[in-house]
């Protein structure tokens, strides 16, 4: 019960961030989050609805967040063998693969549409993806219930 | 893990992805879930928020706006009279305008239904690349894509996505609209194309020996299946005239402020032609 108002109310503050800040990510810190601290299946879960959210208030055909939350869960995967998960160090430079990835699926998909591509927007929206994913992974991360901690790691 | 296996579960990945979306490009499927869940979902979470901060905003406004009502309502009530002498003039040409067309035999025009929107949000996501807002209206209302959208100042632009409360519009301002124009005064017919946000709009396909100067309205001439004819699209900024062309260089500059927008107006069609309804499917 308390992960479902936890992730319900993270969500809709995703929505309001990306409301105000167009063009940026929110929802990708609560991966790295879920896959850490929950379940499996509430990472799927949770997956197919930004997937939804994303693709349904988008302005590309359905495919993007796809392969955008595709690539989040290999970085976060082969980082997690090589890095500490829970460090900021290794938030940081995911928000920086974060931004490249951004960069290059917009394009790809723009291509693919045969979509107008606006360079300077865009590069402005991956900077500002590579900065703000460590500063909201940090923010929510601290937020994140303990008591939903434990009951992963006991049963685990 | 193997490297095998990892190679091969990309491979199968993307060969799985790539059918996906190709299956969605022809058939539209995931694009029209996600546009009933996730647009929905969206429009759901944003509306209470939009309607709180309007409710604070104008508490706030009406208290300033009580600052200086004297001397505005005068100005405004000089403006009614030449408002409204206006319009008895303008009546008077178009009962004598519709006379006319009546003794030539003109068919009716399609009926529009004006239907008010609130603007919820700009764009929203990272796939936001497109130039749109949302409002708050979509296919339970009545609106669907292809749907007009104006303010009071002119051409918004036109539905892109419609969920089942909530709609995504197509500005006038993005590089992928199109709209049909005549000018005002010398009827000059071009196409406007948007250039993204902040940027000038330019009109292709304007005859050489067509006549349009700077200042001129330009208006929907109703030949995209879209639009009505005659709505306000922009005023022409620049003109310049090449001889090594069959088309004039135009600029123009949209009537509408759109970073400002708060209320739209949805323009539906009760009865769509035979003719565009053939042009359009």
């Amino acid at each position: 019960m308390l992960a479902t108002l936890w992730w319900l109310a993270f969500t809709v503050l995703c929505i309001w961030g990306q409301s105000m800040l167009p063009g940026v990510d929110f929802f990708a810190p609560g991966m790295a989050i879920s896959l850490r601290w929950q379940k499996p299946s509430a990472t799927i879960i949770l997956t197919v609805i930004w997937v939804a959210i994303q693709e349904g208030a988008g302005g590309l055909a359905f495919g993007y967040a796809i392969l955008w939350y595709a690539i989040l869960f290999a970085l976060l995967t082969v980082g997690r063998w090589l890095l500490d998960p829970g460090s900021i160090q290794f938030q940081a430079l995911l928000g920086l693969a974060l931004g490249l990835a951004h960069f290059l699926l917009l394009y790809l998909m723009a291509v693919l549409e045969m979509r107008a591509f606006p360079l300077g927007r865009v590069l402005g929206e991956c900077l500002l993806q590579a900065l703000l994913y460590p500063a909201l992974w940090y923010a929510a991360d601290a937020m994140f219930p303990d008591r939903l901690k434990r009951v992963h790691e006991e049963s685990a | 893990m193997n490297p095998k296996r990892v190679a091969f579960f990309l491979v199968a990945g993307l060969f799985f992805y790539l059918a996906l979306y190709t299956w969605n490009l022809r058939t539209g499927f995931l694009t029209r879930m996600s546009t009933y869940s996730g647009l929905d979902s969206v429009g759901a979470v944003l509306r209470p928020g939009n309607w709180l901060g309007d409710t604070a905003g104008g508490f706030v406004e009406r208290y300033l706006s009580l600052v200086g009502l004297k001397q505005e309502n005068e100005i405004l009530r000089a403006e009614i009279k030449a408002l409204r002498l206006e319009a008895m003039t303008l009546r008077e040409r178009a009962e004598a305008t519709a006379r006319v067309e009546k003794l030539l035999g003109f068919p009716e025009p399609p009926d529009w239904r004006k239907e008010g929107a609130r603007v919820i949000a700009h764009r929203v996501g990272p796939t936001a690349i497109l130039e749109t807002i949302l409002v708050d209206r979509g296919k339970l209302s009545g609106a669907q894509e292809d749907t007009p959208v104006l303010s009071t100042e002119g051409v918004v632009g036109r539905i892109y996505r419609a969920g089942l409360s909530v709609a995504t519009v197509l500005l006038l301002t993005d590089p992928a609209s199109r709209v049909a124009v005549v000018g005002r005064d010398n009827r000059a017919a071009g196409v406007v194309y948007g250039m993204g946000a902040g940027e000038r709009l330019v009109v292709k396909y304007v005859g050489l020996k067509s006549t349009l100067e700077p200042g001129e309205i330009l208006v929907t001439s109703g030949m995209d299946g879209v639009y009505p004819k005659g709505l306000p699209v922009a005023r022409v900024s620049a003109v310049r005239r090449e001889e090594a062309t069959l088309f004039m260089d135009v600029q123009a500059d949209p009537l509408v402020d759109i970073p400002r927008l708060e209320e739209v107006l949805l323009l539906k069609r009760a009865v769509r032609p035979e003719d565009s309804r053939a042009l359009w499917d």
